[in-house]
């Protein structure tokens, strides 16, 4: 700033012309405003002290009086003349045309032209007198008005023509009677005119001739006294002092008791005091035995003027003595005054203010009282007795206020005067001593000055100087550091209003508005007051939950920027100063609502400062917990424009939408929340968590049922969102429900996406796993790709689908695919036990109905597999294997059947019997073949048919071909131990397969067959004709009154 | 915080399929199935517990409180007593249908019932599927986790054998194979064990019934399947213990009876015929068995021929039984002319 200023003064001294230099001024200010940090910090700006321009009153020594000063009733004399004035003048117009009728030289005309003379004596006396009573009046004026314009000046033009008209009716009646009687008046007041109209001189020489042409006449006497006034005006005193003492000797002269008179003053004036005195008692003497207007007028004049020579003698008491010996009393308070006039002049002002008290106490009600009281004051301020000075204008009031005995025994006019002289004292050695205390810097006569102010106030609590009294004591409190007592009188003259905060100009009287000026002082004084409270409070960390009371000093500052605020509002940079600190005060006190109100008022009224955003930032960590309020907030804040942009705008509509986003959260109707959340997704499509609102929304109208709207929002999600976590959840969400839907195209479709979209999820797997689940279930041709799609990634889960496949191909007949999948798919790629492989293989050893080089090739590897791992084989498989077996083994039982027994010779039939026995062996082999699978299904047949070939065996021996020879009986007795032997082996069969029919549930035509050859073995009748009627049972669960009803 | 809270859910969801998975697996269940309540009606996972389903309010036009199994036949053949009536079922569907409150807590057996009723008035697999579709989406809007009831899936699983949708009736059955509802799990055993058969693979159909009926002891379908399918092939030791408890079903007697027969014991067939033909006296199967075993167990061939007559006068299938009566008819006249002839005098 300094630098600023150099600068300036360099710049200013250098430019001349006027426009420049206030441009220059204008650059400066800004310059200046540029540098004022725009963010307040609680700091008063510097201010000057109040600039006070109090002349001081000096104490003027007495001025020197040399002569009297006539006394007369102002108001009577001024009534009577004026009347005069109009009627002498139609006189003397009358009187005038009266004597020009009269004969020349007659004594009738001389009567007439003195009479004339003397009218005009008397119109100049009283025109003078009214001009000087003008004069006095248009001075005074001129005074009041502040000594405006150019200075009165007496106007004494008409009572010098009368003067004049004196002269010349004089000259006149001399001329025409010169030996009249009265010649040695008409020629003395002829002296007296030529005094008037300035012609001293002449005057002087007509009252000589008339001395020496009328020695023994009277008028020689007040011819001697006009030459004593001559000499006393020119101040001689001497020659006055001798012509006045001549006078004497006329006694009968009219001026004899004005002769004492002045030669008391010239006695005076040559400095004996005593000898004045004494003419002066001898003209109270006289004058009290002489009953004359003129001796009482002298006497008054006597008794006053001799004031001047008690004082001069410090004749206290002797004066006083006089006084109310010779009805003087009134005048003992103007000696006084007088005398201490004198003694103050002379350095005495301790007697001097004694002398002034002593009149006070003789004379209490005496209308110079005040004066006497003002005059102490002036004195003691003279002595820089300051605690005396504020003493004494304390008993100003006290003495002659309007309430004092004083007042009650003088004129109203005098009280109210001396009430303003009281007033103006006060504010005068106040502010003078206020003013000293400026130009010294002086802190004691700060103080000094204070006590004065208030003293004021004390007494004139609502006078209109009030608010100046309050302002300069603002000045002073302001100045010894007590900001807030300087802000409390300045809140007390603001307080008044705009209209009534006025300062008067004591010299001009003119009315000065400072309501706007202590406005902002007062605000700048609680600022000062405040300032190191608030440096401490600005480092605590708000704690919401434990407020710190406000301070006094605290409350006041927002109190006075309350008040600024709402009567400046348009003074934007202090207003924001107050926002800001009383949004501090309330933030760092901990007062959570009034923080909030405040620093979001500081953040609507000023984006553009730093406060708006600083605010901003200090209220959401405030209203974090309010999310309603802070929704309201950031709203509020988003319809300020510059709010909108930038990271703040980010910020405030993540604000808004994360409140927005928890309202809609607290939200207990699902339905509804998830309809909000899609509103708000659609309203903020370029929200950064837009997937989640869709996701949220997705997962509501899941609670609430809406499944195809569920399905709508995950879609977009996996649309819109791919790369989000949201989209792989959603996708496979969709998945599910149209899975759960039974829409398992489209859920195939789905999972397959995930797949393919996220083939290194967890959930990768199952997803194509169930892609081609539903497709199975589906049978669609396109379930062949899915699974073989799935079983190439995922080998190991892939297994189970194989087969279904398998089985659904060998169901639909497509045998071909069948195989291609067993071969190329099934047996290859997976780990399968033997099992399984046989199970596989005789798919497609049946497919062909085990013809062919494909069914050769299964039937072989079945038994490759089955000799490998004989034990390991069991069930399904083991079936298979024991089908191929046994039907190695059928082909031999035919031509067992087709061996017969050769009859004839014995030993054809033992040849044939051994040859058929042999047959039965081979037949026996073959089909223990079987039996030795362990496969109960095929075996229950292989073991019927070992009955069946034995019971076939012993048939044929029961029925022997003829032998030659021989009787059947005897051949069949003969054989009969065989046939039984072969009997029980077929009975013994029978019996096994029938066991293992029971035991293993083996459901075959070999388990029907094991009982009819039982039966037959057994001689037994029955045989299993039974028609049974094949079940295909299922069961469902339902109401059993439904059941009831279906039948 | 949604986000959130919806994590929360799914692993509560996860932590409580793990523990159902593993009372589930150790075979926890502690249901004991009764022939008229279908007692573990709920799957793994679905929060829904049977106590709340129990508490709930039943709509009126809730059919029955008490479910039961219901046999059929899968060709619905009239032979074996457990045919349905096709009009009865479409009326029944109809009045069902009408009856039904999607708010009800019986929702979800009302439409099982429905899906059950309309496949058995002869409604295609789609229509079944719509059905269940309707269902799904009211039990989704409740709870996303929901799924088909059992019943409903066992309703699918059986709509697609009787439409031959093999693989799909398998995948519905792999839905329900994990229930711990015993008679879920012995439907879907004789269920799987008639595919089984229809595929050409009886011992492996065999193998589903017996665990069906190892699964509920008294679950008739299985018992039917496994008692007739034994006497079919002979085994009437299996089929007299399968169809023993079957006291009133005359189709089941006629299994036992033939059974009786084979394991030679005529009396007892005899009295069994009796109780048959009392209730189904035009029982042709029956009647023919109960012929043969006057010939063939009491030995009274005329008796016995008389009999088979009449089964050939008697209306109505299967025409196997007039051949074979026809032809037993011709082995009693052999017979009679081979005793004639015996007890001729020697001359």
């Amino acid at each position: 700033m300094f630098t600023i200023w150099k600068v300036f003064v360099m710049l200013e001294s250098k430019i001349r012309s006027c426009s420049y230099r206030l441009r220059l001024w204008h650059i400066l200010l800004a310059a200046c405003c540029l540098l004022v940090e725009p963010y307040a910090r609680l700091e008063a700006q510097g201010r000057k002290r109040v600039e006070l321009d109090v002349k001081e009153r000096k104490r003027e020594k007495r001025e020197k009086i040399t002569g009297p000063r006539l006394n007369r009733s102002a108001v009577f004399a001024t009534k009577v003349e004026r009347k005069l004035i109009k009627g002498i003048d139609k006189t003397i117009r009358y009187l005038q045309k009266t004597a020009d009728s009269l004969p020349k030289r007659s004594p009738q005309r001389l009567q007439i032209q003195e009479r004339i003379l003397n009218l005009h004596m008397e119109q100049a006396t009283y025109v003078r007198s009214e001009e000087e009573r003008i004069y006095d009046r248009d001075y005074r004026r001129w005074e009041a008005g502040g000594r405006k314009g150019p200075e009165p000046k007496m106007n004494n033009s008409r009572s010098m023509n009368d003067w004049k008209a004196v002269i010349n009716q004089a000259s006149v009646i001399l001329k025409e009677y010169p030996k009249a009687q009265n010649a040695d008046t008409i020629t003395f007041n002829k002296a007296v005119a030529l005094q008037y109209i300035g012609k001293e001189s002449d005057s002087a020489r007509i009252f000589t001739q008339l001395i020496q042409k009328y020695p023994n006449s009277a008028i020689a006497g007040d011819a001697y006294a006009a030459l004593g006034d001559y000499y006393f005006d020119r101040n001689d005193f001497r020659n006055a002092q001798n012509n006045f003492e001549k006078a004497l000797k006329y006694k009968r002269s009219k001026r004899y008791l004005w002769s004492i008179f002045k030669l008391g003053w010239c006695s005076y004036n040559l400095g004996n005091y005593k000898r004045g005195l004494a003419y002066w008692k001898k003209l109270v003497s006289i004058a009290k035995r002489n009953r004359s207007a003129q001796a009482s007028q002298l006497k008054e004049e006597a008794l006053r003027d001799m004031v001047y020579a008690f004082a001069e003698l410090k004749q206290v008491e002797q004066a006083i003595s006089y006084y109310r010996a010779n009805g003087g009393a009134d005048y003992i308070g103007p000696f006084l005054t007088l005398l201490s006039q004198i003694l103050a002049d002379q350095g005495e002002y301790l007697q001097a203010i004694k002398v002034l008290k002593r009149f006070q106490s003789v004379a209490p009600t005496d209308e110079g009282g005040p004066n006497a009281q003002k005059e102490i004051v002036s004195l003691f301020n003279a002595m820089g007795k300051y605690d005396q000075v504020w003493r004494e204008l304390e008993r100003f009031p006290q003495m002659y206020g309007t309430r004092s005995r004083w007042a009650q025994r003088n004129k109203k006019e005098l009280v109210l005067e001396t009430h303003k002289e009281i007033k103006d004292q006060i504010i005068y050695y106040a502010s003078l001593t206020h003013q000293k205390a400026i130009k010294d810097n002086s802190r004691r006569l700060n103080m000094e000055a204070k006590t004065g102010y208030l003293l004021f106030l004390k007494y004139f609590p609502k006078s209109i100087e009030m608010p100046m009294v309050k302002y300069y004591l603002a000045d002073i409190e302001y100045y010894l550091k007590n900001y807030k007592e300087a802000g409390e009188y300045y809140l007390d003259i603001a307080n008044l209003g705009k209209r009534n905060a006025v300062r008067i100009d004591p010299k001009t009287k003119k009315r000065e508005n400072i309501h706007r000026e202590v406005s902002i002082y007062m605000v700048n004084s609680f600022v000062k007051d405040f300032e190191p409270e608030f440096k401490v409070l600005k480092k605590r960390e708000p704690d919401f939950k434990k407020p710190k009371p406000i301070s006094e000093r605290a409350r006041n500052y927002i109190k006075a920027c309350e008040l600024y605020s709402r009567w400046y509002p348009r003074d934007l940079k202090r207003v924001q100063s107050c926002d800001t600190g009383i949004a501090n005060i309330y933030y760092h006190s901990g007062y959570k609502k009034e923080a909030v109100q405040n620093l979001k008022k500081l953040a609507l009224k000023y984006p553009k400062s730093k406060e708006g955003p600083a605010s901003i930032e200090l209220l959401i960590p405030i209203l974090k917990d309010d999310r309603g309020s802070l929704l309201a907030a950031a709203n509020a804040f988003l319809k300020v424009p510059y709010y909108r942009r930038g990271k703040m705008g980010a910020k405030l509509r993540g604000l808004q939408r994360g409140a927005e986003k928890e309202a809609i959260a607290k939200e207990t109707d699902v339905l509804k929340r998830a309809q909000l959340f899609e509103a708000q997704a659609r309203k903020y499509p370029k929200d950064p968590e837009v997937d989640k609102l869709w996701y949220n929304a997705a997962i509501d109208y899941v609670k609430a049922g809406e499944i195809p709207k569920a399905i709508n929002a995950y879609l977009v999600i996996v649309k819109r969102f791919p790369k989000t976590p949201q989209a792989q959840d959603s996708l496979l969400q969709v998945a599910q429900i149209y899975e759960r839907l039974l829409d398992f195209e489209r859920a195939s479709a789905y999972f397959l996406d995930f797949n393919k979209r996220y083939p290194k999820s967890k959930e990768a797997a199952a997803a194509l796993s169930k892609a081609c689940e539903l497709q199975i279930a589906l049978n669609t041709p396109r379930s062949l790709t899915l699974c073989m799609a799935f079983a190439n990634r995922y080998p190991d889960g892939a297994k189970g689908f194989m087969e279904r496949l398998i089985v659904g191909a060998e169901r639909a007949k497509r045998y071909s695919q069948m195989i291609q999948i067993i071969n190329s798919q099934y047996l290859n790629k997976f780990s399968l036990s033997p099992n399984d492989q046989i199970v596989a293989l005789y798919r497609i050893y049946k497919s062909t109905n085990g013809a062919g080089s494909q069914a050769a090739n299964a039937a072989a590897q079945i038994k490759s597999v089955f000799q490998r791992a004989a034990n390991s084989i069991s069930g399904e498989a083991l079936r298979y294997v024991g089908e191929l077996y046994f039907k190695d083994a059928y082909g031999v039982i035919p031509r067992y059947l087709k061996v017969r027994l050769s009859g004839g010779t014995v030993d054809n039939l033992i040849q044939s019997i051994q040859i058929k026995a042999q047959a039965l062996q081979q037949v026996e082999a073959q089909l223990n073949q079987v039996v030795s699978t362990k496969d109960a299904y095929w075996g229950v047949v292989a073991l019927f048919q070992l009955g069946f070939v034995n019971e076939h065996f012993a048939e044929l021996l029961s029925n022997p071909p003829a032998i030659s020879g021989a009787k059947q009986e005897d051949v069949i007795k003969e054989l009969k131990p065989q046939i039984d032997q072969i009997k029980k082996a077929a009975l013994t069969w029978y019996r096994t397969a029938q066991e293992t029919v029971t035991k293993f549930n083996v459901y075959n035509d070999g388990s029907v067959n094991t009982i009819n050859g039982l039966a037959r073995i057994s001689g037994n009748r029955l045989q299993f004709d039974d028609v049974v009627i094949p079940p295909d049972f299922l069961a469902t669960e339902m109401a059993a009154s439904l059941a009831k009803d279906l039948r | 915080m949604h986000f959130k809270r919806s994590i929360l859910i799914m692993l509560l969801l996860g932590i409580l399929h793990l523990l159902s998975a593993c009372a589930s697996s150790s075979g926890g269940s502690s249901s004991v199935a009764s022939s008229s309540n279908l007692d573990s009606d709920f799957e793994d996972g679905d929060l829904e517990t049977k106590e709340n389903a129990e508490r709930a309010p039943r709509s009126n036009t809730d059919l029955s409180a008490n479910n039961t199994s219901f046999v059929y036949s899968l060709t619905n053949n009239p032979l074996t007593g457990k045919a349905v009536n096709p009009a009865k079922a479409q009326s029944e569907a109809s009045k069902l249908q009408r009856g039904i409150n999607p708010k009800s807590a019986d929702v979800r057996r009302d439409f099982s019932n429905l899906m059950s009723a309309k496949r058995h008035g002869g409604a295609s697999l789609d229509e079944v599927f719509g059905v269940a579709q309707k269902l799904i989406t009211i039990e989704l809007g409740k709870d996303i986790r929901r799924q088909l009831p059992e019943q409903a899936k066992l309703e699918l699983a059986l709509s697609s054998i009787q439409s031959q949708k093999f693989s799909m009736a398998e995948h519905w059955l792999n839905e329900i194979s994990d229930t711990k509802n015993k008679r879920i799990k012995a439907a879907e055993l004789t269920a799987r064990g008639i595919i089984a058969k229809i595929d050409g693979r009886l011992p492996e159909a065999v193998d589903f019934w017996r665990q069906a009926v190892s699964t509920f002891p008294n679950y008739d379908a299985a018992r039917l399947n496994l008692g007739m399918t034994a006497i079919q092939f002979g085994d009437y030791t299996t089929a007299k213990k399968m169809l023993g408890n079957m006291q009133d079903d005359w189709y089941a007697l006629t299994g036992l009876m033939q059974a009786e027969r084979i394991s030679n014991n005529p009396r007892r067939a005899e009295s069994l015929c009796s109780r048959i033909l009392e209730k189904q006296p035009k029982y042709k199967p029956a009647l023919f068995s109960c012929a043969l075993n006057v010939y063939q167990g009491l030995g009274d061939l005329k008796k016995a021929r008389a009999q088979l007559e009449a089964v050939s006068r008697v209306e109505g299938g299967p025409t196997v039984v007039d051949e074979k009566a026809f032809l037993i008819i011709g082995r009693i006249d052999k017979d009679l002319r081979e005793q004639a002839s015996n007890q001729s005098p020697k001359k």
